[in-house]
């Protein structure tokens, strides 16, 4: 791994860094879900029921953030839960 | 059997204590940590969304830039070391004594949000969230090829998708421009200025420039891509 890829926390501070990183999870991963699905309920009122044309930019738009958002949500969470249950093993 | 409310304590306390032994003892992925965040931040076009009425227009004039400056804020008392650098996870080293990405990436979203059409912030605020990890990831199991090809591709469906509603010419031509604006912004390493602002602000300003000669040549723009809400009437 070359040096850009170096993070602060070889340092010697990962557990402070995790106390304080570890609190935003819940965030980050459920929030854009949220905005996600608001643009595509927006889409499914506005546009697909009262049958107005111009909203289909918002369907896609919450499938990319959701999507998006999942393709790395996922191995991120996989890496947590490996972390802790192999943690907790010992 | 009823627990006594010192019993209820203690156990309180013994939790706490596991739960703070169990997140010490985590060897957390600083990597995918930063990628969540990259992904994270397309949230914020959520900023298009609410009705435009005078008290929400006020808000989002302020709230961003609010933001923001916390975010200087914190950057210049960490440079100055006021608060430490323990508290920020996921800084990379070449980061230690300069700005941090994460200032460059909001002030990049504020200038998209305030300062440019919706049909050109949508997309670049994309490439920053969605495109630019995915070209990271790509550089971190490919090759620097791969990085272009495929982040070229990515970013060219984004703009494409959202210009969609202009002539296809102009669409083609946006997709391109832009595309290879946010291909370059991230490939391009500056010490001083980071990429995260380079992917979003480069293809921006290349698509102004066409927007304003497209609106000079009249060609049919693009139409925004949030419309906002409408205010329910309270009875």
């Amino acid at each position: 791994m070359n040096n850009n890829m170096d993070y602060l926390k070889k340092e010697n501070n990962t557990k402070k860094l995790i106390r304080t990183e570890l609190l935003y999870t819940p965030l980050l991963v459920i929030f854009p879900f949220v905005v996600g699905l608001i643009l595509i309920f927006d889409w499914y009122t506005r546009g697909f029921i009262e049958n107005r044309i111009g909203f289909e930019s918002e369907l896609i738009l919450g499938l990319i953030i959701i999507i998006g958002n999942l393709v790395f949500d996922i191995p991120f969470l996989k890496s947590l839960i490996k972390q802790l249950t192999k943690k907790n093993k010992k | 059997m009823v627990k006594t409310v010192k019993e209820q304590i203690e156990d309180t306390k013994k939790m706490l204590k596991d739960t703070k032994e169990k997140i010490n003892s985590l060897d957390f992925d600083a990597h995918w940590y930063r990628r969540v965040f990259h992904a994270f931040a397309a949230s914020f076009l959520v900023y298009y969304l609410p009705p435009d009425v005078d008290w929400i227009k006020l808000l989002k004039l302020w709230v961003p830039p609010a933001i923001v400056i916390f975010a200087i804020i914190l950057e210049v008392l960490r440079l100055k070391g006021v608060v430490s650098s323990d508290h920020f996870f996921g800084l990379r080293m070449y980061e230690k004594n300069r700005i941090g990405s994460y200032v460059f990436f909001a002030v990049g979203v504020l200038i998209l949000l305030w300062a440019f059409p919706q049909p050109i912030a949508v997309p670049c605020i994309l490439c920053a969230c969605i495109a630019d990890p995915l070209m990271g990831e790509i550089r971190h199991r490919f090759s620097e090829k791969h990085v272009y090809i495929l982040g070229f591709l990515v970013c060219f469906f984004f703009f494409m998708i959202f210009w969609y509603n202009a002539g296809w010419f102009l669409m083609i031509l946006a997709s391109i421009i832009g595309a290879y604006g946010a291909v370059v912004g991230e490939t391009k390493k500056f010490w001083w200025l980071d990429d995260d602002f380079m992917i979003q602000i480069l293809p921006a300003v290349l698509l102004l420039i066409l927007w304003f000669i497209g609106s000079y040549l009249g060609w049919i723009l693009p139409t925004d891509v949030i419309i906002p809400g409408v205010m329910p009437n309270w009875p």
